[in-house]
């Protein structure tokens, strides 16, 4: 039996990354819903923004690659170890073997955290400036194209800043 | 035997001890006003409005027309509320008890046009849903204002003086 759809079923729904097509609980729920279809547009958007700016992964051939010019690096110094001027055999002996190692961590390091990174890690929202004037009471909304200013007008709120002074005071008040 | 008197200082070492003094007298009440002109007092808070109620959190009784005239036909009710005195890059953050947090971050206290840019961040569950830049003049409020899908709103409110 699947979990009914809501908003909040959807939005996790959303930031788990890629969901199903048309016809689905969630495709009916965001018709329906503005404000869950404008998170899916811009989940959607984060989505080709992540795509087109993420770090490219190491793949098969060139993680080979790197591994073939290691070994002719490694190959090079062991035919030369007078110019290496190790302090002695046995640590001559074992230092490709811990270059080797070194390496090995270092790979598995960046392997480790590309498959740690989680779907919702993504870049940061880009951020709009809203200018404000003087006297003006602004109620900012999330619109689909970004955060949207609604400008109250001075008529609608007569002593606004009377009002912002007010509501400053006693909300200091509160807080301390 | 008698102690002999100490010497005075040298004169050059007097000069220095007094230029020293002078510097420290001269520069602390600058200094002190320059800490004050780079820090601002920002307030954040959340309220609940809910439509068609005329029920008031007492805590926000003071201010009840006020917010009546902002939202008229709704009932409030204060969620969390912090204000501090900031510096540039410092930030206060409010939980709104329903998994999301809002933060506001003083980014430039004044600046030629004397507003106050301030930085203002939502998240759910700790991921990034919304972010502005807003350059406001002091005292005065803006507010974000999130629907909820049962009707009622979260309204954040934010100002600096």
């Amino acid at each position: 039996m699947g979990v009914a759809m809501n908003c909040r079923v959807a939005a996790e729904s959303l930031l788990a990354g890629p969901h199903e097509g048309p016809g689905s609980a969630l495709a009916d729920h965001l018709a329906g819903c503005p404000a869950c279809a404008s998170l899916a547009e811009r989940s959607a958007r984060l989505d080709r923004a992540w795509a087109l700016t993420r770090p490219h992964e190491l793949t098969g051939p060139a993680l080979d690659a790197a591994w073939a010019r290691l070994d002719a690096a490694l190959d090079s110094a062991a035919r030369r170890p007078e110019v290496l001027a190790f302090p002695g055999p046995r640590l001559a002996r074992t230092m490709p073997i811990l270059a080797r190692a070194a390496a090995v961590l270092v790979a598995g390091a960046i392997g480790l955290g590309a498959w740690n990174r989680s779907p919702i890690d993504r870049p940061a929202l880009a951020e709009s400036v809203i200018e404000i004037g003087v006297g003006e009471t602004v109620l900012i909304r999330q619109a689909a194209e970004g955060p949207a200013a609604e400008r109250l007008a001075m008529a609608d709120i007569p002593d606004s800043v009377g009002l912002a002074v007010d509501v400053l005071n006693v909300i200091e008040t509160l807080a301390n | 035997m008698p102690i002999p008197p100490r010497p005075d200082p040298p004169v050059a070492r007097r000069t220095a001890l007094a230029l020293g003094l002078a510097w420290v007298v001269a520069g602390l009440p600058r200094a002190v006003a320059q800490d004050a002109s780079s820090s601002m007092q920002v307030t954040l808070f959340g309220v609940v409005a809910t439509p068609n109620s005329k029920v008031i959190d007492p805590k926000l009784a003071s201010i009840a027309p006020q917010l009546r005239r902002l939202l008229p036909d709704h009932g409030f009710r204060l969620v969390d509320a912090r204000s501090k005195r900031l510096r540039p890059g410092d930030a206060i953050a409010c939980d709104l008890k329903d998994g999301s947090a809002a933060e506001a971050q003083l980014i430039q206290p004044a600046a030629a046009d004397g507003k106050i840019r301030l930085r203002f961040a939502l998240t759910q569950g700790g991921v990034p849903q919304f972010a502005t830049v807003v350059a406001t003049p002091p005292n005065q409020l803006f507010f974000y204002d999130r629907p909820h899908p049962d009707g009622s709103r979260m309204l954040i409110g934010i100002g600096a003086r």
